[in-house]
């Protein structure tokens, strides 16, 4: 699925959107959400991050093509979730006797034996949280990628905000590791694709997560903001003098350096606002 | 005065940052102009918020540990275990790894972060100086370590799901559970409701505003003056 995803960034090279998708938080001023002091991100190399001086958050890590990567991450994750929810996830047997479990089960148990309240809990931080948020980034991604606005991109931003603190995917591989060595004194326990597939599922949820970058995505859903009026008119006074620029690179190349000089303030501004 | 950072604070500039777009909004708006989230300057009532979550996470911290959180039942027999229990038995097993994940996921995490939030509320709402960057530290592990705890439900959940063998053996899920679990959501959502923001707010930053201020509006006139320089050699340049 990375595979894909780079194939298509391949293609794109030359779109004018995927240029903006390169773009980042770079040059952008902000508040460190940690303790607020005022700050410019500078534009990052490779293997560098963005740490608030003042706090030591970071602001910011680079990477080269975050958005993409973390739809294909996304992608290839909710693949393997629905996969370790569909085939065994562990065995157990003792005494001639088997019983196998899926992972819905780790919940569904616990409503059975009347705790209703515990089973939801887990259910929604291994299984509802963790793909609500692969959708979302999905989604987002997908409307990103189209260069077309979503009318949900808030409301998805939003849930996905207030869902990442509740994902504890990694926190549950933990919590197998733990129970499977406490049952292997009992009885012989077998490890069903389930099992691996969630493994695979957790590494790529931690990939998409962290390859996604928050600034890069509020950065285009600010350019895909409908425009007012005044903005309209901004545009299309640009688009004119792009227009104009085109033709006249075939001309004299002092009038071009002239033109550029003018413009470019100009779309700066455009892009900005 | 601190003179690391030119810009000053978001606050003193007159200015909300949002949390989940990092747009920086202009003083007095109540909903993000980009993603139309609520903001605030700083969380209201940030402090006497995270207390209350983390009273309540102290008190369910009782029956967290006194009721039991699992019940075996092996050939008829019936034992309920509690938390530090459980880690006792696994250690009189000799499994000292699984009892000690357990006895830090279960005890010590939860103690430390309960004990964390409330040092940050004190020293945020007493009037004296601490050394801020350590109290941000303390912040961050605060946040960090939280939902590690939930390791020992997630134990009792594949465990009541996987160990259903009726009276040969089988394990079933005690009151402790759920009392442990609120512990973690409660100081989660405590850890949630703290304003980091409170605790650089105490640095002197008070005298520095309106300094910054001056500053940038020689900058910009400095600039002004610069560009209304230039421009008319350029047009000049080109009218002839």
């Amino acid at each position: 699925l990375l595979v894909i995803a780079k194939g298509i960034r391949a293609v794109q090279t030359h779109n004018h959107s995927h240029q903006l998708l390169t773009l980042g938080g770079q040059g952008r001023r902000l508040a460190c959400p940690e303790c607020d002091v005022l700050l410019t991100l500078p534009p990052l190399q490779k293997r560098e991050k963005a740490m608030c001086p003042r706090c030591g958050h970071t602001l910011l890590r680079h990477r080269a093509n975050g958005l993409l990567d973390s739809m294909a991450y996304s992608l290839a994750a909710l693949v393997l979730l629905s996969w370790s929810l569909y085939y065994p996830f562990l065995g157990f047997s003792t005494q001639g006797q088997v019983k196998t479990m899926s992972l819905l089960e780790a919940g569904s148990s616990l409503v059975s034996s009347h705790e209703y309240i515990l089973g939801a809990m887990v259910i929604f931080f291994i299984i509802v949280a963790p793909a609500l948020l692969l959708i979302t980034v999905l989604v987002l991604g997908l409307s990103v990628q189209r260069g077309r606005p979503s009318k949900f991109a808030p409301v998805l931003g939003h849930t996905f905000y207030e869902i990442s603190h509740w994902n504890m995917v990694e926190v549950f591989v933990v919590g197998v590791l733990v129970s499977l060595s406490k049952i292997a004194t009992m009885a012989t326990v077998e490890i069903g694709t389930g099992f691996w597939s969630f493994v695979g599922f957790s590494l790529c949820m931690l990939l998409a997560v962290n390859s996604l970058d928050r600034h890069e995505l509020w950065h285009h859903v600010r350019l895909m903001k409908p425009l007012s009026p005044a903005e309209l008119l901004a545009a299309r006074a640009l688009s004119a003098d792009e227009g104009q620029l085109d033709i006249e690179e075939s001309g004299i190349e002092e009038t071009d350096i002239q033109e550029n000089n003018h413009n470019k303030p100009d779309r700066t501004a455009a892009e900005t606002s | 005065v601190n003179r690391a950072y030119p810009e000053g604070t978001a606050a003193s500039q007159g200015l909300i940052a949002c949390h989940v777009c990092a747009n920086l909004n202009s003083n007095g708006v109540s909903h993000c102009e980009l993603c139309g989230r609520r903001v605030f300057g700083r969380k209201p009532q940030s402090i006497q918020r995270t207390l209350a979550l983390l009273i309540t996470a102290c008190v369910l911290y009782i029956p967290a540990n006194v009721l039991p959180i699992m019940e075996t039942i092996q050939l008829g027999r019936q034992t309920s275990s509690t938390i530090v229990g459980g880690a006792i038995t696994l250690w009189e097993h000799g499994s000292y790894p699984i009892a000690i994940i357990i006895l830090i996921a279960s005890v010590v995490v939860p103690v430390l972060k309960i004990s964390a939030v409330f040092t940050l509320c004190w020293m945020v709402a007493n009037k004296r100086q601490y050394p801020l960057p350590q109290l941000h530290k303390v912040y961050g592990y605060a946040e960090l370590i939280g939902k590690w705890s939930m390791v020992d439900i997630f134990v009792v959940a594949l465990l009541v799901a996987l160990v259903q063998l009726g009276n040969l053996m089988s394990i079933r899920p005690g009151p402790g559970a759920l009392a442990f679990s609120g512990v973690v959501m409660f100081t989660m959502l405590a850890a949630r409701a703290f304003d980091p923001r409170l605790i650089w707010d105490k640095e002197a930053f008070e005298q520095q505003p309106l300094a910054v201020a001056a500053h940038i509006e020689n900058e910009l006139e400095v600039e002004s003056e610069v560009e209304s320089e230039v421009e008319p050699e350029v047009e000049d340049k080109f009218k002839p």
